[in-house]
């Protein structure tokens, strides 16, 4: 088991010790590990501070947090935070602003020569995960300044990378680029995830972008979890999802709409689902089938035409 | 109106060509987005028409006034610019704060200004937030907050720089309509960089930047039906348009939907 959370719950104090509204009420959870989990919610549902307490830059108020072999408890002081921050890699939003070196190259070094590693050993991990990451090498002697956004992005979790994390946890990664860039970063993660046995955990608003890469999701809103599940069940949750008022993907609804529009089952096939070809594939062997069904039956034409004007 | 002529800009030191004698006019009141992958110079090119830059070669002209090192002031007091990140535009303390700030370097009088601030903080709903501290506001009431300020100093020309691509789905939407108000007001000519599909669609007219140069100028849905130039500009189409693309192909007529509802309405048989 990668995370567990119990009973966690957390509030923002402010310089007076005053505390707050719990922005956490009570989690229990588990993630296991080798996966990549998707968490989305609407503003203010605890997304980006329930990421935080992953790595213990925050600390539960109560409850407690287990990470790999980690416990971040409430009132307790963390042990071994250094090492648990290079075993969890925190990418936070817009990561290229923290780019604070000459070139990409000593950024990527930054990470693994903090965590002890000698400059010929954070100059090899900078050049694999340039690798990994599908970029020419010739980049890591660029300013940062120089390179697109999506270039930059990817460097920048890179710069996380190199430190070799078990777990990569991500607050809106996509945020902001174009199309194929958002696809190609995590169409890397995905890879990341399958080929070393890493787990992700991605926090994103856009649901509809990461349908096809992610194995599990958990829906936030109000500092607790409204649901939880694969990809499947994500699907046959859409309509209680979406009564209270969660954004949901575009083509998940149509698929549920469609299904019951026709009296047909839902397509089981989990993530690998959402693809535009499989779809339409799903969709016109349904209508075909109601087709040839009506042709047969004229009684069944009837009760069409009787419910078209009802 | 706003006209380009030949403009092309090289960056200072290695002198790279980011836009490369690029032509086009825009007249008063129309809604242009400019559109094109990460790097194409999109950014660049809504600079110099808010003459924050100056062309390398080329005239750029705003309601007449041709864009110079002298007449970049004239032309940026026609125009207003919002950036994608709210945070990194919010300069008073407070929403009110905010919107006045402009106002008070305009030096104009107190009715004036309390005037304005009625109107604008009224047409973007934000009037019940004028007492607010940026950190305690959403980025859709952020983003609105940035348009009152820049709508009170009364622009003819809107400059936006993907203003809804940091907004989850309902900010992204409440932008949206307000964008669509504005422009049926006929007061404004907005420019808008944008990657939102939604946000190209509800707009007059796209312009496609590839490497620095036009590609593609004309309405968005004959622009965006071209696949190979889509996949140029790395423009994802909707979901629903790819989906009716795909349905077409496997001969159910789907009457060439965009939206959700005109797909719904064609499949629901």
């Amino acid at each position: 088991m990668a995370i567990r959370l119990e009973q966690v719950t957390y509030r923002y104090e402010d310089k007076h010790a005053r505390s707050s509204d719990p922005v956490l009420r009570d989690l229990s959870t588990q993630l296991e590990g080798g996966r990549f989990t998707v968490i989305c919610g609407p503003p203010g549902s605890g997304k980006s501070t329930l990421l935080q307490l992953l790595n213990g830059i925050l600390l539960p108020s109560e409850g407690c947090v287990h990470v790999l072999d980690y416990r971040i408890e409430a009132g307790q002081k963390l042990k071994g935070a250094n090492e648990l921050r290079r075993k969890v890699g925190l990418v936070f939003q817009f990561p290229e602003r923290q780019f604070f070196e000459a070139t990409v190259r000593e950024d990527m070094m930054f990470g693994p020569l903090c965590f002890g590693a000698s400059r010929e050993e954070a100059d090899r991990l900078a050049i694999e995960v340039c690798r990994q990451l599908g970029m020419e090498e010739a980049i890591l002697d660029a300013s940062p300044h120089t390179l697109s956004g999506g270039q930059l992005r990817k460097a920048a979790i890179g710069a996380v990378l190199t430190a070799d994390p078990d777990i990569l946890v991500l607050d809106e990664p996509t945020a902001s680029l174009d199309a194929a860039s958002r696809e190609g970063l995590l169409v890397f993660l995905r890879r990341w995830c399958d080929m070393e046995g890493k787990s992700i955990i991605l926090v994103t608003h856009r649901l509809d972008e990461v349908l096809p890469y992610a194995d599990e999701y958990i829906v936030l809103r109000n500092g607790k979890i409204l649901f939880q599940g694969d990809p499947t069940r994500l699907l046959a949750s859409i309509d209680t999802l979406e009564g209270y008022g969660i954004d949901v993907p575009q083509v998940m609804r149509l698929l549920v709409r469609f299904a019951k529009h026709y009296g047909v089952e839902l397509p089981a096939t989990g993530r690998t689902l959402y693809d535009v070809e499989k779809i339409a594939d799903y969709m016109s062997e349904v209508l075909k089938g109601r087709d040839r069904y009506e042709d047969d039956d004229p009684t069944r034409s009837v009760y069409r035409d009787r419910f078209a004007t009802a | 109106m706003i006209e380009c002529h030949g403009v092309t800009y090289r960056s200072k030191g290695p002198g790279r060509t980011i836009l490369d004698g690029v032509s086009f006019t825009i007249p008063a009141g129309q809604w242009v987005s400019i559109v094109g992958a990460n790097g194409s110079g999109k950014s660049t090119l809504l600079k110099l028409i808010d003459g924050l830059s100056l062309p390398s070669d080329g005239v750029l002209s705003m309601g007449g006034t041709i864009l110079t090192r002298d007449s970049a002031y004239m032309i940026r007091r026609q125009a207003g610019i919002v950036f994608q990140n709210p945070e990194n535009q919010f300069i008073g303390q407070t929403v009110l704060d905010d919107i006045v700030f402009g106002l008070e370097n305009r030096a104009l009088s107190r009715e004036v200004m309390h005037e304005r601030l009625q109107t604008y903080a009224g047409q973007l709903g934000v009037s019940e937030l004028l007492y607010r501290h940026p950190s305690t506001l959403s980025g859709g009431q952020m983003q609105r907050a940035a348009l009152a300020a820049v709508l009170a100093m009364e622009p003819e020309v809107l400059l936006l720089d993907e203003v809804t691509s940091m907004l989850d789905g309902e900010g992204r939407s409440e932008i949206l309509d307000i964008l669509r108000d504005l422009h049926a007001t006929g007061r404004y000519t907005v420019v808008a960089v944008t990657h939102d599909i939604e946000e190209m669609l509800a707009s007059d007219r796209l312009l496609a930047l590839h490497d620095g140069t036009i590609v593609a100028d004309g309405a968005p849905k004959v622009v965006l039906s071209d696949e190979a130039l889509c996949r140029k500009l790395s423009i994802q189409l909707p979901f629903t348009r790819r989906l009716a693309i795909a349905l077409e192909a496997r001969g159910i007529d789907v009457r060439g939907s965009w939206e959700e509802k005109e797909l719904m309405d064609a499949l629901w048989r």
